[in-house]
This record gives structure tokens, sequence and C-alpha cells, in this order.
């Protein structure tokens, strides 16, 4: 898609994204600066029973043609984060804090999200920023044939002729390794992993720089699961694009992302490389997401889980809030501030984790730490430390 | 080194969410507006006739008294042959809403025979009993009732509710068979058959529970239908004329020309009692419906934020504390200065017990962010 | 099966209940009703008699079947009888001069309710909060009034205390029915405030349910993916939004539809509008027993049609209901 088939941003008039230029590679951006930068970010749902905090200072860097993970359980605010950074979400939600700089291929100058207009936001969304959702037969339109939805993206997009937009639509099936027969199908008639594949399409129509995928092979079966995700690497490499792919499987992430970062009850506990997260863990939920589920290879051990659930958000615990499920947890977790601290003891120079206490070689334990509620601390591991566990002292970078 | 397993201690859960809203002041405004319209008509229905001014079949043979607008001696004013208005209205509440409830009940209870019954031997009878309740369903009511009734030999109360009943179940039936195939296909339900549950039982004691809902807004549904039916059945004529009904009033009003000789007074009363009572049933379904259903509720509080009402295409607003340029939602968000405002809420910068030392903007040496 | 054959098979089914049921009402008379219903008609001309001997299966020979063959056959060739209140018309061209003042009346008025009602449900629906939240229990009032009760205040407001529009009727009294404009204008002009009547209490209805249909539809994913994908708020509202809450919002038209006729038919009467429904009181204050049945199947039969029209658009506008299985 050469430059002059025209860009909707340069068309002069309304809505232009602030700083775009001419489309392909522009000088001024180096390759080591993040294509999305989320700093401090925070969301709040307003509810008449108070404000819920789903997403807490949260701050996440994702480089060009990198796969960055982002697993949590189910309310871990994975979701409400990815479509918080496109100001997607809906009434009562509200950002409260933050900032998402958008710096791609195609902008000279970085764009600040939290502060375009909407039809600015319109021209930034998919174009730049595509999503993948999770539910490809809730996410098509039942209505409209794989044509029209493509064909919509692409006039919403990008300037072409009637005959260069079908062309690019029965272009964009090739892509995904579906017959182009398929233009004329509604959602309905296509199997599963077809769906999602057409998503995928629509996702890529416009060369986006970020693709968020948000659990998009979680309603498949295992075989098609590998399939999809199959292509998803191959489509990255042909075309580049950054991802962050949003799960709560986090042994997947394990074998495809680059980087994987940990969320629980809308904050950041751990980011590293995927090789550091599987081999050296050093958050106490990273552990026992690990320890939850059991490897293909190697010997059998005993599998443990993480007793408890989710902490309400709308009266959320002082300190970490893994407290209440964590088998270190002492009351000094009280009074964390979950910034994230670097693990001096990582290959990964970028390994961070927001525990201050445990580092990858402490022994891995499961179960609740056994302490009182009122704070008188009857835990072990005040008493005993062992086995070059370090005792509460923070962490020296 | 082993660690006893205690209940996990949540503090969360430790604070008690206040559940001091009783269950009346969670249901939506307008199912409480209905309950309180319908209770006073329930009112009216038992009372009235014990209050009556006048009897209401007793005809004032003094001319002067004939059609005369609300006085004192006569609070809705008098029909053509000097009877009282009010009076009637009062006995004609409770003969509509009794009707109508009777009705209720029993097309009620028919259509959860008919639907459960459906549901649960499937099959050759479920066809049938689905087919039969959609071709009653689409053949229009009121012109069957008019044949039915116009042929039976007395159209008295007796003889409306049995025909009233008799085409008001296939709605309910519909639906309610609709929920049973849901339910019946869980796993609980598979679960009671396997443990050797008879078949009266489950439905009883796993099904019916689950569908009690559904079971009030369908009887809601027929009242609501009866009373239409009955009025205009009554309006036509297919009624004992003899007793007052709210229909039959508006009959008596109509065929003695009440409107084209201006006693609005005659016709008014009864017809804005049944508006009213049918107002009031509305009310109370969709506050049923919204009761199960919560994103039909009154958005009216959750859809403004920042005093600006939004709609769904409208990217999530952003809290700011620096100005931001101008015409952007920000904007307008910080010039309301809420700052404040979602400081005693809770957001933004944290109260004392909470997370000290939490300012993530400042670098600080040796510290990754 | 497609689905537009297995709507036919229904609403033939469904006809032919209609049909028996019919038939079988008079027959099912207690012995004594059957007389006394006679009796009502002391001075019958013959013909007259012999419709409801037939009607009402006494004094003619033949066995049941052979009766019930005889008035399919009459019925469908549009042979209801010779009317017994308006005798010697026959009970056809009583029908035929009295259901195009009814069609065009309601179904014009219930189409513009419809359209204007589900285009104000997709405002109320997209802006939910808004204003038109707040006038929704106004207009469940209207919903739940009796059309004809509307109809007496209309008149008392609009016609007798402000002579805006007739008191009723169909057209001005004296003038010959046909094709010109004197006719034709009178005829608006006095089917204006029966319209208005119809579409104020119906409106409501149509406004309601296409505000709940859009609520829940907006809540869907592919509502969310359109915003994402950076479309236009109209392409979204409208094509991905309404256009498939409009789906259910048929569905609820066709169901309606028998509810709307009686509801119009009832109003007629108030309005003296020489429709159906003014035809339909005569025959019940006069026990004219053969015009009470034909208008019932009339009736039945054109809103079978109706709800046909309807599964039609249906069809056309959602793509899977062509291929769909199973009965609605």
């Amino acid at each position: 898609m050469s430059a002059a088939s025209g860009d909707r941003a340069l068309s002069p008039g309304h809505g232009q994204l602030p700083g775009s230029v001419e489309a392909g590679l522009s000088a001024g951006r180096s390759a080591t600066e993040p294509v999305l930068a989320i700093r401090d970010f925070s969301v709040v749902y307003r509810t008449e029973h108070g404000d819920v905090r789903a997403v807490d200072h949260f701050n996440l860097d994702l480089y060009p043609g990198e796969v960055v993970g982002l697993a949590g359980e189910s309310g871990s605010g994975k979701s409400t984060l990815a479509y918080g950074a496109c100001r997607l979400l809906r009434a009562p939600a509200l950002i409260t804090s933050g900032s998402v700089h958008y710096q791609g291929r195609r902008m000279a100058t970085p764009v600040e999200i939290l502060q375009l207009r909407s039809d600015q936001l319109k021209h930034l969304r998919w174009r730049e920023i595509a999503i993948v959702f999770q539910s490809a037969m809730n996410a098509l339109n039942p209505v409209l044939s794989v044509r029209d939805q493509l064909l919509d993206v692409i006039h919403a997009h990008l300037q072409l002729s009637r005959s260069e937009a079908q062309e690019k639509a029965a272009s964009l099936l090739d892509l995904v390794g579906i017959p182009r027969t398929r233009l004329r199908s509604f959602p309905h008639e296509l199997s599963g992993g077809m769906r999602q594949r057409v998503m995928i399409a629509m996702a890529l129509a416009t060369d986006p720089e970020v693709v968020i995928m948000d659990e998009p092979t979680t309603a498949l079966d295992v075989v098609v699961q590998r399939d999809i995700l199959a292509q998803i690497v191959e489509l990255k490499e042909r075309l580049g694009f950054a991802i962050l792919f949003i799960t709560h499987d986090l042994s997947l992430l394990l074998e495809l992302a680059d980087r994987i970062a940990v969320m629980y009850a809308g904050q950041l506990l751990e980011i590293g490389t995927a090789r550091e997260i599987q081999h050296e863990p050093s958050h106490p939920y990273t552990k026992g997401l690990l320890n939850s589920f059991p490897s293909l290879r190697g010997p059998r051990r005993e599998l443990a889980g993480i007793p408890g659930s989710p902490p309400d958000m709308r009266t959320p615990p002082p300190g970490c809030p893994f407290l209440p499920r964590c088998a270190y947890g002492t009351d000094d977790c009280t009074h964390v501030d979950m910034s994230l601290l670097k693990v001096a003891t990582s290959a990964d120079p970028e390994h961070v984790t927001a525990c201050p206490f445990v580092l990858p070689g402490t022994p891995i334990r499961s179960g609740v730490a056994a302490r009182s509620v009122t704070g008188t601390d009857t835990s072990a591991l005040a008493s005993a430390p062992g086995e070059g566990e370090p005792s509460h002292e923070e962490l020296t970078p | 080194m082993t660690v006893a397993l205690p209940v996990s201690a949540d503090p969360a859960a430790l604070t008690e969410t206040p559940k001091d809203r009783g269950r009346w002041q969670r249901l939506p405004a307008k199912a409480k507006v209905g309950t309180v319209l319908l209770g006073l008509f329930v009112l009216t229905a038992i009372i009235g006739p014990f209050v009556t001014p006048y009897d209401p079949s007793f005809q004032n043979p003094n001319p002067a008294l004939s059609l005369q607008p609300p006085s004192a001696a006569h609070l809705l004013g008098t029909t053509q042959s000097g009877q009282d208005v009010l009076s009637q209205l009062l006995v004609g509440i409770r003969l509509t809403l009794e009707l109508a409830v009777i009705v209720g009940v029993v097309a009620t209870a028919l259509s959860v025979l008919v639907g459960v019954t459906a549901a649960f031997l499937g099959g050759f009878w479920d066809d049938l009993l689905s087919l039969l309740s959609n071709v009653f369903l689409v053949i229009p009511a009121l012109p069957l009732l008019i044949l039915l009734l116009g042929y039976l030999p007395q159209r008295g109360q007796t003889a409306t509710i049995l025909v009233l009943s008799l085409l008001g179940w296939p709605w309910g039936a519909r639906v309610i068979r609709a929920q049973t195939l849901a339910i019946r296909n869980r796993d609980f339900v598979a679960a009671a058959k396997e443990t050797g549950e008879g078949s009266w039982r489950i439905i009883t004691f796993e099904i019916m529970p689950n569908e009690v809902s559904l079971i009030a807004a369908s009887f809601v549904n027929t009242v609501l239908y009866a009373i239409g039916a009955s009025v205009a059945l009554a309006f036509i004529g297919l009624a004992d004329l003899s007793s007052w009904s709210l229909g039959t009033m508006l009959y008596w009003a109509q065929s003695q020309q009440a409107l084209q000789l201006g006693a609005w007074w005659w016709f008014v009363p009864p017809g804005l009692a049944v508006a009213l009572i049918g107002t009031g049933l509305v009310l109370l379904n969709t506050g049923i419906d919204e009761l199960g259903n919560p994103r039909l509720r009154d958005a009216s509080r959750t859809s403004k934020i920042g005093g600006r009402r939004l709609h769904p295409a409208d990217p999530t607003p952003v809290l700011q504390a620096a100005p931001p340029p101008r015409r952007s939602l920000a904007g307008l968000l910080h010039a309301f200065s809420r700052d404040s405002l979602l400081e005693e809420r809770g957001v933004g910068s944290a109260p004392a017990a909470r997370q000290p030392g939490r300012r993530p903007a400042a670098p600080q040496p040796g510290r990754e962010r | 099966m497609p689905f537009i054959i297995r709507r036919l098979v229904f609403y033939l089914v469904a006809a032919w209940v209609a049909l028996t049921v019919n038939f079988f009402i008079p027959r099912a008379m207690p012995g004594s009703a059957v007389q006394n219903i006679l009796s009502k008609f002391p001075q019958l001309q013959p013909a007259a008699a012999k419709t409801l001997e037939a009607l009402l299966g006494v004094g003619h020979p033949g066995s049941i079947w052979h009766q019930y063959l005889a008035y399919l056959n009459n019925v469908f060739h549009f042979n209801f009888g010779i009317d017994v209140s308006q005798y010697p018309a026959r009970v056809s061209t009583l029908l035929g001069e009295t259901i195009p003042w009814t069609l065009t009346l309601v179904g014009t008025a219930t189409i513009i309710a419809f359209v204007i009602g589900t285009g104000l449900g997709i405002v109320a629906g997209w802006r939910h909060g808004g204003w038109l939240d707040r006038v929704l229990p106004g207009l469940m009032f209207f919903q739940a009034v009796p059309y004809f009760f509307l109809a007496l205040i209309l008149i008392e407001l609009l016609a007798i205390t402000v002579h805006l529009l007739p008191l009723g009727q169909g057209y001005a009294g004296g003038l010959i029915p046909g094709w010109h404009w004197g006719f034709i204008g009178s005829a608006v002009y006095h089917s204006l405030l029966p319209a208005f009547t119809i579409v104020i209490t119906s409106i409501a209805g149509w406004m309601l349910q296409m505000r709940n249909v859009m609520i829940t539809t907006i809540g869907e994913d592919y509502v969310l993916a359109g915003q994402a994908k950076g479309l236009s708020n109209r392409r979204v509202v409208f094509t991905y939004a309404a256009r498939n809450a409009l789906l259910p919002q048929l569905q609820g038209f066709g169901l309606a539809l028998g509810f709307v006729v009686s509801g119009a038919i009832v109003m007629e009467i108030v309005f003296s509008y020489p429709g159906i429904g003014l035809l339909l009181l005569n025959a019940v204050t006069s026990n004219d027993y053969p015009l009470m049945q034909a208008i019932f199947l009339v009736i039945t039969f054109t809103v079978l049609l109706a709800n046909l029209i309807v599964d039609l658009v249906i069809v056309f506008a959602d793509p899977r209901a062509r291929t769909r299985e199973a009965a609605r």
C-alpha cells in the first residue's frame, strides 16, 4: 500500500490526527522507542455504590514488532486496560489518571490518546490500533456479509476506489487463508476458526501498528487454536505489527510472547521476558500461576492452585491486593506501594516485580500465610528465615 | 515448611457492605409507583361497595337530577337516569378488578400447566401444544371473544371469565415453555433426575422456583389483557348490562350520548380508572423487567459524567489535572473541577489510611518504574 | 424446510382452525339456545331464514361432514349468505363496503405509528438516560389507555370544545361516495382524528419496545467492535445497532397486529366511522349471527395475511432467518 493511495488522515480539512505525516518510514523515531506507552493509567467505574477501581496506576511499554502478553484472572482488569487505552469503555467508566502515548510509523510526533477528540480518535482507531475481540460470533455483525464488514473498515480509513477496495477485501481473506468465495457469506455460516480468521483479517486491513488481541482463541478448540496462533505469528513476522495479547492462559503466553506482564486486581505485579517469567518467576502470584498447570514434559508433581478469590474492587485493601491469598504474606505487605522494582537476580534487565520481599529464588510455597486479622504476626516466615530467603529488606537494585 | 491453611482472611470481606437498603428500596422506581397505584385501586375495590353514598342502580325519577355535573351531593355527578356516578365507579372498580384477577389466576394457571407440560414431555405433545398456542396467539382475540360471547345464552360475569380465560393462556404458555426448556437442560435438573427424583417433584421444587418472576410477569400481563378485553366487550354491549363494571358504565355513557351532551363526568372517571389501573400494571411489569435486566434501568445517573450526558459512542472520558486543549471532553471535566469531589469518593490521590508513599510520577533513584 | 414455507403452512393451519371454530360455535350451542336464537328473528324472509338455519345447523339435511364441506365451499366463494338484520343485503356486500375504510385507516395509522415509534425508540435507546427516558412513564400511561377512551377524550377536546375536527363519520353527510376530490378530501379530513388516536395510543408501545431492544443490542460486542473500527456514529447506530434491533421489533409487530386491529375496531364505534367496527357493533346489538361470523373470518384472515407479510420482511432483513430451522 503506497503512500499515494492516501491515508484518510492526510486529507485536508477536518479530523486530522495531530502529527501524522506521509505513510512509510519516517525519520525521527528510533527503534528503541515504544510504539505504545501506557503510564500511570487508572480507570474507575462509577457506580451507585461508589467507585470501583478497575485499573490502578498501570505502566506498560509496547515496542514495535514485539508480542507482549497480558496475563491475569477474570476480573483482573486486563480487558478494561486494553479498551480503556483506546477509550472504548462506556459509561460509567472514567479514566482518572495517566497517559497513553502512541507513536506509530506514520506519526512524526507522538499522540496523546487521552487528549484526542472524538473525530481524531476515529482516525486513530483501527488504522493504528486494531482489536481482535474474544468471541468472533459476537463481534461480527450478524446482518452484514464478510465482504461488507471488510469494506466498512476499508472505506472508513483508506481512500480506495470501489474496485480497489473489493480487491483489497479479497486479498485480506487470502492473507488468512480463507477462500475468496467466503466474501459473500454471513457470520453464522462460518465455522468458529474461520470467524476468528475473518476478525484477524479485518484487524489487519489497514496495516495497523498495534493489534490488541483479547482472548482470541479462548472460545476455540485446541487444534484450531494452534492453527490460529501460528497464523498470527506468521502475519506478525510479515507485516511487523506489535501485539498486546490478553489471556488468562499463561501457558499460551510462555510459548507466544516476547514479554509477559502479570496483572491482578487492576495492578501490574510483574513484567519480564517470557523466558524469565517461566524459569525465574519473582512475584508470588506468578509463581502460583505457573504452579497451577502441569507442563507437558518433566516429572509429575502435585498441583497447587491459589486459594481464595479476587478482592472486591469497591473497597480495595491497603497495600498489595494479593496479600489475602499469598503464601508469603506478612503485615508489612499492607504498606507496599506497588511500584515496580527491578529483580536484581534476573538475566533480563527489564524484569521488574511489585513484591519487594520475594525473589525468584524463594522456594515455592502454597496455601495462605497464617496471619491473624488484627495484625499480630504469627507467620513462620518471620521466625525462621531459611534457605537463602531474604528477610524483610527492600531489594537493592 | 508446612503452613496451616486457615480460611483466607480477606480484609475486604470483613468491612460490612451496607445492606441497609431493604428489598423495597432496591426496587426500581417504576415498580414502586406501579405498586402504589395498584394498591390504591385494590383498596378501593375492597372497601368501595361498602362506602357508596347511594345505590348505584337507583334511578332517580326527578328530572332535575338527571345529568348533573359534580356537586356536593353527587361528587361525580349523575347519569341520564339520575344515578350517582361515584357509587357506580366504586362498585365498578371492584367488579372489573375481580373479574380481571380471576381471569389472571385461571389463565396463568393454564399457561403454566401447558407450558411446563409441553417443555417436559417434549416430542409430539410439545409440537402439538406449541402449535395450539401459536395458532390462538395469532388469531385476533377480540373478534373471537365477541363471537363466543355473542352466542352464549347469558353474558354475565361467569361467561366473560370463562371466555377470557380460554383465550388468555397462549402468550404465557409460550414464554413459560421457553424458560422451562432452558432450565430443564441445566445441570441441576439432570442431577435431580440422577438421584431419582420423580418428575413432579422436579417440576415443583427445582424448576418452578426459578420461574417465579416469569410467572409473576405473566400474571400481570394477563390481568392487563383481561381488563382491556372485558372493558372493550362491555363497551360493545357484550356484558351483563345491569351490573356495574367500568366497561358497562362506558357502554351506557356512550349509548346515552354522554359525549354529545357534554356529560364528561360520566365517561371520564371510568375510563380514567381503567387507564390508571392499566398504567399501574404496565409500570409494575416494566419494573419487574428492569429487575431482571439491569441494563434497561434508568441510566440517567450512570451515563452522566462530568456534568455531560454520554452516549455509547463517546470516548471514555478522562479526568485531568492539567488544562488540556480546548474542545476536548477532558477540558470540560476540568472546568467543572471534579477533583475534590472525586477525592471524597476515594478516587485519585489516596486518603491517609491507604497506600502511603504512592507517588508514581516522581522518578526515584535506583527504582525502576 | 425453508423458514417461509414453514410459516405459510402455519398460517394455513391457523386459518383452518379459525374456519373450523367458526363452523362449530353455533352448533355447540345447547339445544334451547338455538331455538332462542331462531326465535329472535320472527319475521324472517325465506332466504335469510335459510342462511340462519344453515349457520345453526338446524333443519338442514345431511351429516355434519357434508355441512362442513358446504360451508367451506361457501367461504371460498365469498358466499356468506344473506344478512338477517339488514335484509336483503348480502353479507359479502356489506363487508365489501366497510373493509376498505377500516383497512386504509387502521393500516396507514398503524404503519405511521410503528415507523415513528421505532425511530424514537432508536434515539431513546442510543441516548439512554436522556430526556426521552423521562418521558417514558407518561408514554406508558398512553399505552395503558384503551383506544376508545382516548378517542372520547380527543373528541371532547378537539371536536366539541374546539371545533377543529369533525365529530365522527367517515365523510361529511350528504356527499356521495366516489373517486372525486370533494369526497376524498372530506374522507381524509374525517379520518384525521381517528388516525391521530391510533397513532398516539400505539406509538408509546413501539417506542418502548424498540428502546429496550436497542439497549440490549448496543450492549452486544459487535456494536463495540463497530466503534473500535473507527466507523462513523451514523454507521454504528444504524447498520450495526438498529438493523439488528429491528428484527425482534418486527417480530413483536407481527404478534401485536391482532391487538392493534381489535383496539381500532372498537375505536371506530366511538367515531361512528363506517368501517368494520361499526358493522360489528350493529351485528352484536341486533344479534346478526351470519354477519358476526363473517366479520370474524375476515378480520382473522387479514391479520394472518399481515403476519405473513411481516414474516417475509423479516426473511428479507435477517440472513439467519433464511436458514433457521426451529419455529419461532
